[in-house]
């Protein structure tokens, strides 16, 4: 126990040593191998810092993160709510539940479907370890040392396989922590003609999640994705995901952002073929000394290829919310159409918003836009809804309601999904309103 | 039902509003001309409860209690309603969702049971039809993309729901078409009513043609310094306001 002292990459490198002999796949020499690198490397790469670009505006994790260790047993579910109303549950194809870095029940339980194969780490490494050695040994390599943290000590994962289907099957995937270190992994392909909806509903409650994602979408895909971080969400929750789209396939993301801890979120799409479209919309309600962090990477790298970035959110007491956004548009990636947009309502003077949206241009004739706008409640809006007999909470509410209304309305990924109101009622009453 | 004495307001410092009264009876529509500057706009604010406004002097009764007292939503409670000038753009809320969360709020307030939704929608129907505006400006979001006529014509159609006991009508016949300005004539005239005032402020006498009021005021530097008849509207059209300032002076 070293509650005083900073968590350091050595902590994590020293529960490594600790475990490794139990960890999946230890007796895999190529999987040992490749942890001892990331290992490694982690040690001499240190844990994000505010010092690294990426995470400039982002608290350092040393001060965040108590005592480094895995949380065994204690696998009650939380069950905190993340405003998510599937109603008809039968919509569901698949769920699954992860309790403090491993799926939650036997491996076995994963359901095989004629288009949909789902395996654990444990399963993937007996039955098809190649599928699992590209992405693993890129990890390795990664200049990330959240990613090598996430392969040293990756203790589950899962690997979802999906092909042509008629209709659009809805995953469903729920994360709970509750305290310790969670890595969890999720690499997904969707082979030509697939389409699907996932949905990841993450409450974690203490110590240090950090989720990893690789999806990759093969031509004429379609993925729709929810993130949505719970109302107690109170630890620090990091997640990284790397995505590479084909030609025509579109992936739209939606996040929201809640709770009173720290939460990152890094998306990396690569748009490597003509047709292919990326959107992601979100919303962050702050209060009390939160701190969200979307930081995304959208490169454009085949001519034709459409991104849409819409980030809006509410922060109020001395919360803080960083939004990164940067656009690549590589040489000969002609048509190209970016556009990034990220807009904030402080309701408080030492609440604060970094935005910093970034565009890289290599090719003529593209589109690309950016913009940011952060400011109070509009006093003259408040007049009008208070002249027409609206109580002034409620006339705030309502404006707060219309000023983030945007970014869930025109959210792909939302859409045929009964999402009721995302949680924003209760959250404005956080918010003190 | 409303009595403004010896009103005095400042905004910033600077003093608009130098000690204007007014008397209006249950029943009457009431004119406030003036030019540019004059106070006009100032005078409907103070009414409706804006901030940014200091009364320095004076008082205003509103049904016999202190209207400025009260918060802006205890006025339109009991029955302080102002046609905006410029109406407020709110993207992101149904105009239908702003008029039933507006006139239930109204109603409660006024210790009145809610609309229930089918006869509000009837209501609200009949009441869009008389506007010549379209369903679909009700699905819209208030105010956002609607032309300048369209947004006085739902300034109308808020009047009409909320059922207001006075209500201010600040420049509503600006920016609007012949048309347009009978339909507005037409909706006010449809409210006139023994129990319900009227207060329209307008730079032009035609739209006094429409709404005949009982009472025509010329407000100058902050103070009414003539009132009259109908006739008053004509006099101002031929020779402006020059005559009647420097008479004023």
């Amino acid at each position: 126990m070293s509650i005083q002292t900073m968590t350091t990459a050595k902590s994590f490198v020293d529960l490594y040593a600790a475990e490794k002999a139990r960890l999946p796949g230890a007796d895999l020499p190529w999987l040992a191998a490749l942890r001892e690198q990331a290992a490694a490397r982690l040690l001499e790469l240190g844990l994000p810092t505010a010092r690294m670009e990426q995470w400039r505006y982002t608290p350092a994790l040393a001060n965040r993160i108590g005592t480094v260790s895995f949380t065994e047993g204690g696998l009650e579910a939380i069950g905190g709510h993340t405003g998510l109303e599937l109603g008809d549950s039968t919509r569901i194809s698949t769920r699954i539940a992860w309790q403090d870095g491993r799926i939650a029940g036997p491996a076995a339980a994963l359901p095989a479907l004629p288009f949909l194969k789902i395996r654990s780490l444990e399963t993937l490494l007996a039955e098809d370890p190649d599928l699992a050695h590209p992405a693993l040994a890129a990890d390795a390599e990664s200049e990330s040392a959240m990613a090598l943290l996430n392969l040293a000590l990756l203790r589950d994962a899962l690997f979802v396989e999906l092909g042509e289907t008629e209709a659009r099957p809805l995953l469903w995937s729920r994360q709970e922590a509750s305290g310790g270190l969670a890595n969890t992994r999720l690499q997904m392909t969707l082979q030509t003609g697939a389409a699907a909806t996932l949905v990841e509903e993450i409450d974690s409650r203490a110590g240090l999640s950090n989720r990893r994602t690789t999806i990759a979408l093969a031509d004429g895909t379609s993925l729709r994705h929810v993130i949505l971080l719970g109302e107690g969400q109170d630890a620090t929750d990091l997640g990284e995901m790397q995505l590479r789209l084909g030609r025509d396939a579109r992936y739209s993301v939606f996040l929201r952002y809640g709770g009173s801890g720290l939460a990152r979120q890094a998306i990396d799409i690569d748009l490597t073929a003509p047709g292919a479209e990326a959107q992601i919309n979100g919303l962050y309600l702050l209060g009390g000394r939160a701190h969200g962090d979307l930081t995304s990477h959208i490169r454009h790298q085949a001519p034709g290829t459409s991104s849409t970035t819409l980030f809006k959110g509410v922060l109020d007491d001395r919360a803080r919310q960083v939004f990164r956004g940067k656009i690549t548009v590589e040489a000969g990636a002609a048509r190209s159409d970016g556009r990034m947009s990220n807009k904030t309502l402080l309701l408080s003077d030492k609440a604060e918003i970094d935005s910093k949206p970034e565009l890289m241009i290599f090719h003529d004739e593209v589109q690309c836009a950016h913009g940011a706008t952060s400011g109070k409640l509009d006093e003259q809006a408040l007049f009008y809804l208070r002249s027409r007999g609206l109580p002034l909470e409620e006339a705030r509410k309502l404006l707060i309601r219309s000023f983030l209304s945007e970014a869930a309305e025109g959210a792909e990924a939302l859409r045929d999904l009964p999402v009721g109101d995302l949680l924003i009622d209760k959250q404005l009453q956080r918010l003190g309103q | 039902m409303l009595e403004i004495e010896n009103l005095q307001v400042a905004v910033e410092g600077k003093e608009i509003l130098k000690g204007l009264s007014l008397k209006l009876p249950a029943g009457e529509v009431h004119a406030i001309m003036g030019p540019n500057g004059s106070g006009k706009s100032t005078l409907s604010y103070v009414l409706a409860g804006r901030d940014g406004y200091e009364v320095t002097q004076g008082r205003v009764l509103f049904k016999g209690e202190d209207l400025l007292e009260m918060e802006p939503e205890k006025r339109a409670a009991a029955g302080v309603f102002l046609a905006f000038q410029y109406p407020v753009e709110i993207p992101g809320v149904a105009n239908t969702t702003f008029l039933k969360e507006a006139a239930n709020a109204v109603r409660m307030a006024r210790g009145e049971e809610p609309h229930d939704a089918l006869r509000f929608v009837k209501l609200l129907r009949a009441k869009t039809k008389e506007l010549g505006m379209s369903d679909e400006m009700l699905k819209r979001p208030v105010n956002s993309g609607f032309s300048g006529g369209e947004k006085k014509r739902n300034e109308m159609l808020q009047m009409a729901m909320l059922e207001p006991s006075l209500a201010i009508l600040d420049e509503t016949d600006s920016g609007l078409d012949i048309d347009a300005l009978k339909t507005v004539s037409d909706a006010v005239n449809a409210m006139r009513a023994e129990n319900r005032t009227f207060l329209v402020i307008t730079h032009y006498q035609r739209l006094l043609n429409h709404i005949v009021p009982d009472q025509i005021h010329v407000l100058a530097g902050g103070r009414i310094v003539r009132s009259g008849g109908q006739e008053l509207a004509a006099e101002l059209e031929a020779r402006g306001y020059a005559d009647i300032l420097s008479a004023a002076a």
